[in-house]
């Protein structure tokens, strides 16, 4: 007969760690903040530093596409600048116009070098939801682009865009969402999600005024066809660094969403 | 999404919960601690609309498993013995401390349904819609559970006859 008392005496002498919610509240304001104020500097990192292993005699251009065939260790360099944002990965096969990447745990992701892109970034996140993305762009196009959207519970790369995991923290408010008004197009088979990314910057004047909240236009989508999760925002801005934090000055306009869904169309044309 | 206080609330009524789902799960106290955190980390950001605290309950219990699930594709898995944590358990008899090294022997399912059913109170028709698995194979895994846990309790008897 099982001793239902006895078990559950045994196992009331488990209990969490004292410190488990200090460290999800630390977790939650740090994380909430560190999205908002690092990720345009979190971008910049990464791409200088991809870029770099891109270019220093690893790429090449072949059959119009460019190849990168980096050696693991030079890719796992990548880790030295943001080791939070890079996980485990492998580089699965190469082919001409193409390298597969494999993260640890998750769906495979095939990563194209086009010509109209001249350097690449690749993070790997795990916290809530795990997210992968995967930045193309060219040096002089003040376009970023990144791909996101793994469903945890299906394990799958979708391409969708998860507003809830896009927060940051707010003191008065808690977490908050930076993503808004988000619309939906169908484009060449593929289903794209417009919306609008709220940024906060200190404007370019002398002395800077106080942060503002912007919106700029931001596009995700995943191309069934070539098997790819792309995501494009605007990069709008310089960032300073004041020991531990960041200061975005806001230097460019942005895009409108009209002008996003002609740029994701010039996309998807072009990686066809 | 919770105000700050009603998170905290909530926190504090089912970390221990989640903590011994995890740890039934993992056998591990440092990644039943980690998962702790990412499932409440999860709750405080999530803006899903509960209809009732029990709504609550049964979102926090299949989130952890989830979690768990997902932390055993990791291959970056250590694992602390277990009698280094059983060291630190203050059991009130050596039964008792017998019972959790037995339970903890098991296989992973059993363990599990073991702890929702006897420790949760759930029935093992909540059981079968927490896990997603038929009525038929919970009830299957706790009588395997008890028998397999009978059979171990009573080789530890003869070993010390």
């Amino acid at each position: 007969m099982f001793d239902s008392k006895m078990y559950q005496e045994v196992f009331s002498s488990l209990h969490a760690s004292e410190d488990t919610l200090d460290q999800v509240m630390k977790k939650a304001v740090r994380t909430g903040k560190m999205r908002r104020r690092l990720f345009p500097a979190f971008v910049v990192l990464l791409t200088l530093a991809i870029s770099g292993a891109v270019f220093s005699g690893s790429a090449r251009k072949s059959h119009g596409a460019w190849v990168f065939h980096g050696s693991r260790k030079e890719i796992e360099k990548m880790g030295v600048y943001c080791p939070e944002q890079l996980g485990p990965y492998r580089i699965d096969e190469q082919s001409a116009d193409s390298f597969h990447m494999v993260s640890a745990g998750a769906g495979s992701l095939k990563a194209f070098f086009r010509p109209d892109y001249t350097w690449m970034s690749v993070s790997y996140e795990k916290n809530s939801r795990q997210s992968l993305s995967l930045s193309l762009g060219t040096m002089d196009h003040p376009l970023w682009a990144d791909a996101s959207g793994y469903d945890l519970e299906n394990d799958i790369w979708n391409g969708r865009l998860y507003p809830e995991t896009l927060t940051w923290y707010d003191e008065a408010q808690g977490s908050v969402s930076y993503v808004d008004h988000i619309t939906e197009h169908t484009y060449q088979n593929c289903t794209i999600y417009l919306y609008d990314r709220i940024t906060e910057y200190a404007g370019s004047a002398d002395p800077a005024p106080p942060l503002t909240d912007y919106r700029d236009a931001c596009a995700v989508w995943t191309d069934p066809e070539i098997g790819v999760w792309f995501g494009i925002s605007p990069f709008c801005a310089v960032w300073e660094m004041d020991g531990d934090s960041y200061t975005y000055i806001r230097e460019d306009e942005g895009v409108t969403k009209e002008e996003m869904l002609g740029y994701v169309k010039e996309i998807i044309d072009g990686c066809r | 999404m919770f105000q700050e206080a009603q998170f905290t609330r909530i926190a504090e009524k089912y970390m221990d919960m989640i903590f011994r789902i995890a740890f039934h799960y993992l056998k591990d106290r440092a990644e039943a601690d980690d998962i702790t955190q990412e499932v409440l980390l999860k709750l405080y950001r999530t803006d899903k609309f509960f209809e009732s605290e029990a709504h609550i309950r049964n979102w926090l219990v299949r989130v952890t498993v989830n979690c768990c699930k997902k932390a055993c594709l990791s291959p970056w898995r250590k694992r602390e013995p277990l009698d280094a944590y059983m060291d630190q358990l203050s059991f009130m008899t050596p039964e008792h401390s017998t019972l959790f090294y037995m339970i903890m022997e098991l296989p992973r399912k059993y363990r599990l349904a073991i702890y929702l059913y006897y420790y949760e109170g759930y029935s093992t028709g909540e059981i079968a819609g927490l896990l997603h698995m038929p009525k038929a194979t919970v009830a299957t895994h706790l009588r395997r559970g008890r028998e397999l846990l009978k059979e171990k309790l009573q080789q530890e008897e003869h070993s010390h006859v």
